[in-house]
C-alpha cells in the first residue's frame, strides 16, 4: 500500500529526514516512536502533503501512485487521514458543516453520488457513537473551546466519517487521560479492518496497549534505527532511548 | 481640515438648481440651502492634505470631475428595475430613482402601521417645519463639508415618519437606483428618518448604480431615534460596480433607545461612508457592524464617529473587511466620551484579511476619553488567510478553493449574528457566499 524509500526532507533549508525506508501492507499496523526532533511528525506532514516541507530525495509510492505528485486534498480523497497533533481551531466552521462538503468532494473523486442530508446525519450519528461524541460539539465552531480530549475525539470522529485506507495518527494520544485515551484507542480499533492501514505516531508505550502494532519503528535523527514488534516499546519504556543511541 | 475651494462646476450647478427651484425658494427651507452654501463655500471641500479624507481622495476626484449635463433618459425604469433582482423580503417597498421617490413603483403603505413616508420633492411644503426642526437638533453635529453640499441642495429624499409606540412588523425596503445620466458633477439625495418615541422599526436600503463613476453621488440620512425606540438600519452597497459616492448618515439617539445600523460594501469605485451617532442621553445602545468585501480596482472607506455624551450608555462597533486584488479599504473609527458620560461601556473592533500583495487598508482607532469611569476597548487586526487551517481542511478532502471560501465565508458571515431578520440575513449570506466562492 505505502512504500517510502530513502526518503529525505527537510525545511528551510534544515534537513530532518534523512533516508526513510518504510512498508506498510493492508491490514497492518505500524507504530513510530522516537524522541523529540527525530522526525515523526516530519515524516506525518510529508505523508499528508504540508507544502513547508521539501523532499529532497527519495520516493512514496502509494497504492502504486506517486504519492508526491499528489494534491494534499487528492491524497485525502485517495484514502491518506491525518489525525493531527495539535487539531486547528476555525472560528465559524462547525465539524458538521466542513464534513459534509468535505465528504461529498471525496465522493465525487471516487466516483460516487453526494449524500443528502438524511443519510449525512445518520452517518453521523452512526460515527458519533463510536468515539463517543457530545452531538452539540459537531455544530460548534471547530475545536474552537474544545477540551484536548474533545479534539482529540473529534479527530478519530472525522477519521470514522471519512473511512481512510491509510490513517496517521499524530500523537493523538498526547495529552488525554486514561479514560479519554481509552475511547479514542476503542474507536480506532473499530475502524480497523483487512483493507486499511494505521500509523501511530506516538512518545508512550502506553496507547500500544490499546492500539496494538505489528511493528514499531524507532526514529532517531530522520532515520529508522531500528525496528521490531510489539515488544520493543516495552523495551524502549523500560530503557528509554539512550539505550539505542548506545546500540546504533 | 485643510481644504480647497469649490470646483466652479459645482458652483455652476447650484446656480443651476436655485433657478429651477422656482417657487419652493420660501424660507424656512431655503434658508437651510442658502445658510449651507454660504457655509460650503467659505469651508470648501477636503483637499489632499485633510487628514480625514488622506486615504479617500475625494476632494481631488470631484473637482476634476466634469458637468456634461448630458441630461440623457435615465438608465432606469420600470423594465431595468423589474430586472435588477432585488431580494425576496417581504416588507414595504419604496424606490427611489437618482433620489426622487417613484410612487408608482412603490408600494402604497397603509395608513394604520403609524409610518408616513413622503417625497421630499413634493412634500417640501408640509415638510419644510419638520425638516426644519430636524436640522436645529443636528446643528453642531458633524457640519461635514458633504453634509453641507447635501444640504445645499436639498430636494431629492424623503422623510421617514414613525409615530410614537408604532410597532412596525416588516421592514422598509428602500431602493435607491441611481445613474449618471444627468451629466453633473453632483447628485444630492437627503433622507430624513425620525423613529417617535417607543417606536420600533426595520429600514433595509438597497444601493444599485448604474454608470462609470463621472458623478458623486452625495447621500445623506438624518436619523432621530427618540427615546426608548428601537431603530435597525442596513445599507446594502451591493450592485454599486463603478459607485463614486459619499454617504454621511448622522444618528442622534435619546434616553434609552437602541439603534443598529449594518453596512455591506462590496463593489465601488469609490465609496466614503461617514457615520456620526450622537448619544444624547443615559440608557442608550449603538451597535455599528459592517463588512467590506473588495476586489479589483475598488475602494470603500468607513469613518465611524460614536459620541458618548451622557453616562450608562452603550456602544459596540465591529467592522471586518476581506480585501483582494488592488483594492483599498479604509476603517477609522472615532470614540469620544465626554465628561458627564461615566460608566460609559464602549467596544470597538477592526478585522480584515488581505488576499493580496497589492491589497491595501488602513485602519486607525480613536479615542477620545474625559470621563474617569468607563471601560473602552479598541482593536484592529489585519492578516493573511490562516494557512493552517486552510491545510488542515485540505487533509479532509476539500480543494484548495473551497477551504479558502469556507475559511472567508465563516469569517465574513460572524458579522452578521446581530442581524434579527431571518429574510435579509439570508440574503446577506447569499451574497457573500458568493462574492467569496465564486464558482
Amino acid at each position: 500500500m505505502l512504500t517510502i524509500k530513502n526518503l529525505h526532507a527537510s525545511v528551510e533549508n534544515l534537513n530532518i529526514l534523512n533516508g526513510i525506508d518504510l512498508e506498510v501492507k493492508p491490514g497492518e499496523v505500524h507504530a513510530l516512536m522516537g524522541p523529540n526532533g527525530s522526525g515523526k511528525s516530519t515524516l506525518a506532514s510529508v505523508l499528508a502533503g504540508r507544502e513547508d516541507f521539501e523532499v529532497t530525495k527519495g520516493s512514496i509510492t502509494y497504492k502504486g501512485m506517486d504519492l508526491l505528485e499528489l494534491s494534499t486534498e487528492v491524497r485525502a480523497r485517495e484514502g491518506i487521514f491525518l489525525a493531527f497533533q495539535y487539531p486547528v481551531e476555525i472560528p465559524g466552521v462547525s465539524t458538521t458543516n466542513f464534513l459534509k462538503t468535505a465528504l461529498n468532494q471525496v465522493r465525487q473523486h471516487r466516483g460516487q453520488d453526494p449524500l443528502d442530508a438524511v443519510s449525512f446525519l445518520t452517518l453521523i450519528k452512526e460515527k458519533m457513537k463510536l468515539v463517543d461524541i457530545n452531538q452539540a460539539l459537531m455544530s460548534r465552531s471547530l475545536n474552537e473551546g474544545f477540551s484536548g480530549g474533545e479534539k482529540k475525539r473529534n479527530e478519530i470522529f472525522q477519521m470514522a466519517v471519512m473511512e481512510p485506507k491509510l490513517a496517521i495518527l499524530d500523537e493523538t494520544d498526547s495529552g488525554l487521560d486514561i479514560d479519554a485515551l481509552k475511547v479514542v484507542s476503542r474507536g480506532v480499533n473499530a475502524l480497523k479492518t483487512k483493507d486499511n492501514a494505521i500509523i501511530v505516531i506516538t512518545h508512550y508505550q502506553r496507547l500500544l496497549d490499546y492500539i496494538v502494532p505489528d511493528f514499531v519503528h524507532v526514529l532517531s535523527k530522520g532515520k529508522i534505527v531500528k525496528t521490531g514488534d510489539k515488544s520493543l516499546a516495552l523495551e524502549l519504556e523500560e530503557k528509554g532511548y539512550d539505550w539505542l543511541k548506545a546500540e546504533v | 481640515m485643510q481644504t480647497i475651494p469649490l470646483p466652479q462646476n459645482i458652483k455652476d450647478e447650484f446656480q443651476t438648481f436655485e433657478a429651477l427651484l422656482n417657487g419652493s425658494k420660501e424660507p424656512p427651507l431655503h434658508a437651510i440651502r442658502t445658510q449651507a452654501w454660504g457655509q460650503l463655500q467659505e469651508l470648501g471641500i477636503p483637499g489632499p492634505k485633510s487628514e480625514d479624507y488622506r486615504n479617500t481622495p475625494i476632494g481631488k476626484k470631484l473637482s476634476n470631475t466634469v458637468s456634461t449635463n448630458t441630461k440623457t433618459e435615465s438608465y432606469w425604469n420600470e423594465k431595468t428595475i423589474k430586472n435588477s433582482k432585488g431580494p425576496n423580503i417581504k416588507g414595504y417597498k419604496i424606490i427611489l430613482i437618482n433620489g426622487r421617490f417613484d410612487p408608482d413603483l412603490s408600494d402604497a403603505i397603509p395608513g394604520d402601521i403609524g409610518v408616513e413616508i413622503t417625497p421630499l420633492n413634493t412634500a417640501l411644503g408640509s415638510n419644510q417645519e419638520w425638516v426644519e426642526d430636524f436640522n436645529k437638533r443636528f446643528k453642531g453635529h458633524g457640519n461635514e463639508p458633504f453634509v453641507l453640499l447635501n444640504n445645499a441642495f436639498l430636494k431629492n429624499g424623503y422623510c421617514l415618519k414613525i409615530k410614537e409606540g408604532a410597532q412596525i412588523k416588516d421592514p422598509f425596503l428602500i431602493y435607491h437606483f441611481t445613474d449618471e445620466g444627468g451629466g453633473s458633477a453632483v447628485e444630492n439625495c437627503k433622507n430624513f428618518i425620525h423613529a417617535g418615541a417607543s417606536s420600533k422599526c426595520a429600514v433595509f436600503t438597497f444601493h444599485y448604480h448604474h454608470g462609470a463613476g463621472n458623478t458623486l453621488i452625495n447621500y445623506g440620512e438624518d436619523i432621530i431615534v427618540e427615546a426608548n425606540a428601537h431603530l435597525d438600519f442596513l445599507k446594502i452597497q451591493d450592485q454599486t460596480e463603478e459607485l463614486f459616492s459619499v454617504d454621511n448618515t448622522r444618528v442622534l439617539q435619546e434616553k434609552d433607545s437602541r439603534f443598529t445600523i449594518f453596512t455591506l460594501s462590496s463593489h465601488g469605485s469609490m465609496i466614503r461612508n461617514n457615520l456620526h451617532i450622537g448619544l444624547n442621553d443615559s440608557g442608550i445602545e449603538s451597535n455599528m457592524y459592517g463588512l467590506y468585501l473588495l476586489d479589483g480596482q475598488a475602494h470603500v472607506d468607513h469613518h465611524t464617529i460614536v459620541d458618548h455624551r451622557m453616562p450608562h450608555s452603550v456602544s459596540n462597533e465591529l467592522y471586518k473587511g476581506v480585501i483582494d486584488d488592488a483594492a483599498h479599504g479604509v476603517f477609522n473609527g472615532k470614540i469620544f466620551v465626554r465628561k458627564d458620560a461615566q460608566k460609559t461601556n464602549a467596544f470597538q473592533s477592526n478585522k480584515n484579511i488581505l488576499l493580496s500583495d497589492d491589497a491595501v487598508i488602513n485602519t486607525k482607532p480613536q479615542l477620545e476619553i474625559w470621563a474617569d469611569d468607563v471601560k473602552c476597548s479598541h482593536g484592529c487586526t489585519t492578516g493573511q488567510l490562516d494557512e493552517e487551517a486552510q491545510f488542515y481542511l485540505q487533509t479532509r478532502g476539500l480543494s484548495k478553493k473551497s477551504a479558502r471560501a469556507m475559511l472567508l465565508f465563516a469569517f465574513a458571515v460572524d458579522v452578521l449574528e446581530h442581524i434579527s431578520n431571518t429574510e435579509v440575513k439570508s440574503y446577506l449570506t447569499e451574497i457573500i457566499q458568493k462574492r467569496l466562492n465564486p464558482s
